[in-house]
């Protein structure tokens, strides 16, 4: 913390439990906050420009190195993207095995994010490590959690981080039914771990916080949407994923090498957890509407803090669609649709834990890849968290540096941003004049 | 519980140095000693956590990065379960968990093997490829010798002494 004539600063020079690196800028004159700028240095990765002149069927296997945690997001949009291209369409037990898999991703990137990452947060302690020593069940169970939440990636995908088993199309080999039927035990002590550990999170002391936002997440007519859908929002958005790029425009802005996202005409959105919670509330299952309600959350939630319980809610929903789709699965007669390349412009997107995942290609007739545009949940995020920290600092600009400084940290936490995807570390600077 | 001793050997095989824990590990497993598994992990830390939390008797070896004026190939050695590693075997990634993170997690909810010895060596090169360097070589050798010796001073392991 700095202090000269007049003017504070706090630097923070790597705000921690966050994937990846960037910076907070904060400026705080005459008690208002002037300026905040979520700055992202992290150097471009070029993963569009490399995609081009590859073969349409390499893009989920190289797409999947954008992230480590939510690899599903990004083979699965790929994947989308070239079928919707060439006319494909994969269901049946196949399908199933996509949300398995994306049930397993959402398990492990949430239950890391809950209780390593942001649950330190509510309580006081610098990290997970701490706080083991006090609540050593809690970290215990969310340690098995996870675990639970990689088994099934590395039952389908054949590892946990960068899953090598998902094509265009579908899998290279699918697990029999004796494999799948096998994780059944571990899913129902995870669906009874995940409802103690919520009932724990939702005493945690959370900061009156609200915002009116634009929420935008896929919408399915026939389930919580995870790998298909279009897109809706609670401000009039409701298109087909073809008409993406006409409401949401990138936008460069000089603080970041990752692209910031707003809605055409309008501003920031917030996609993630809490926009799908709010969107699509009711196609969650009964149990996981059911404890929802018992920890006190209504069918609506726009305290971003409270991103945490609906994690929460997500995790169990996770847990228990991986229970039916595992009680009734059936050996596919074939691991993957044959897909063959014809010329045109597709588009893919899931639900990566941290919101939406767009995913546009063009290939040619010989299936090489022309363009591609690939949009992350954390970029889009980007302005929306500039915009958070904007709302909440000001109603709290005289609360002492040290305490401002954390909840700060927390509210970008509310995120769970994956800088590493969106271009990476945040450091915090905190200027008051 | 498991009366085995595992020898963990850490590291990423595709940035240089950085496998000194993976090549290590391979050697002692070559040896084929009586009672000791190993296992190599290129995972993050959770995921080391998992893996030893069934064993009493656990030697670790990882490449260390100290940024400090260390001759290439030199040794550390460090009882963890007497107290935490020092700062340079914390982890660089903000994406994961260290072995440090790993170990003091552990011990904070009380599931750190009984004997937890940590072996570094220092690496000179960490960017990407699969040739370690020469200066690390003569490392990696001598800490397999003592690693080999220490396993022979607790070799033969008494059934069930360590279940005790």
């Amino acid at each position: 913390m700095k202090k000269s004539s007049g003017t504070k600063t706090i630097k923070v020079n790597y705000l921690a439990r966050v994937e990846g690196e960037g910076a907070l800028y904060l400026k705080i004159k005459d008690r208002k906050v002037r300026d905040v700028k979520l700055k992202i240095f992290e150097p471009p990765r070029f993963f569009e420009a490399f995609l081009r002149g590859r073969d349409f069927r390499e893009a989920p296997d190289i797409t999947a190195r954008i992230c480590g945690i939510c690899p599903i997001a990004y083979e699965l949009g790929a994947s989308y993207a070239m079928e919707d291209i060439c006319g494909v369409k994969v269901e049946g037990p196949l399908r199933s095995l996509r949300r398995l898999i994306y049930d397993g991703e959402w398990i492990e990137s949430h239950v890391l994010h809950m209780f390593m990452l942001h649950a330190p947060d509510f309580l006081g302690y610098q990290d997970v490590i701490q706080m083991a020593k006090d609540h050593p069940a809690l970290v215990q169970d969310a340690l098995r959690m996870k675990k639970i939440g990689n088994r099934i990636m590395v039952l389908l995908g054949g590892r946990e981080i960068h899953p090598i088993n998902l094509k265009v199309g579908g899998f290279y080999k699918v697990p029999n039914k004796h494999e799948v039927r096998a994780l059944t035990g571990d899913l129902e002590w995870g669906r009874d771990a995940i409802i103690r550990a919520m009932k724990a999170l939702a005493k945690f002391p959370f900061p009156d916080f609200e915002y009116d936002y634009e929420f935008i997440a896929m919408r399915h007519p026939e389930e919580y949407a995870i790998i298909e859908g279009k897109l809706v929002s609670n401000k009039g958005i409701d298109i087909p994923l073809r008409e993406y790029d006409n409401y949401l425009i990138e936008e460069h802005v000089p603080h970041s090498t990752a692209l910031q996202t707003v809605v055409k005409g309008r501003a920031s959105c917030h996609v993630g957890p809490l926009a799908r919670y709010n969107l699509n509330f009711h196609q969650l299952s009964p149990i996981a509407k059911k404890v929802a309600r018992e920890i006190g959350l209504g069918p609506v939630c726009r305290n971003p803090f409270k991103s945490l319980l609906v994690r929460g809610v997500e995790t169990l929903y996770a847990f228990d669609e991986a229970l039916t789709i595992v009680k009734s699965y059936e050996e596919p007669d074939r691991p993957a649709v044959e897909v063959k390349p014809r010329a045109g412009t597709g588009y893919g997107c899931t639900e990566a834990p941290r919101g939406i995942c767009y995913h546009r290609y063009t290939i040619d007739d010989s299936g090489t890849i022309l363009d591609a545009k690939i949009v992350s949940p954390t970029a889009v995020n980007q302005k929306m968290i500039e915009n958070d920290l904007w709302n909440f600092v000001t109603p709290n600009v005289d609360l002492p540096q040290e305490e401002l400084q954390w909840k700060c940290e927390q509210a970008i936490r509310n995120y769970d941003p994956c800088i590493s995807c969106s271009a990476h570390f945040l450091k915090l600077e905190l200027d008051r004049e | 519980m498991s009366n085995d001793i595992l020898v963990l050997g850490i590291g990423n095989q595709f940035r240089s140095d950085d496998q000194i824990g993976l090549l290590a590990a391979k050697a002692i497993e070559a040896k084929k000693l009586p009672n000791v598994v190993v296992r190599l992990e290129q995972r993050d830390g959770l995921a080391l956590l998992e893996i030893w939390k069934s064993f009493r008797l656990v030697i670790a070896i990882d490449a260390v990065c100290s940024n400090q004026k260390v001759i290439p190939g030199t040794i550390y050695y460090f009882e963890a379960d007497q107290k935490p590693l020092p700062t340079q075997f914390r982890s660089c990634s903000t994406h994961a968990f260290g072995l440090a993170e790993a170990i003091e997690l552990s011990r904070n909810l009380g599931m750190l093997p009984t004997s937890f010895t940590v072996y570094g060596v220092e690496g000179k090169n960490f960017e990407e490829g699969e040739e370690v360097s020469m200066e690390v070589k003569f490392g990696i050798d001598q800490v397999v010798e003592r690693i080999v010796h220490q396993i022979g001073t607790w070799l033969p392991i008494p059934s069930g002494v360590h279940d005790a």
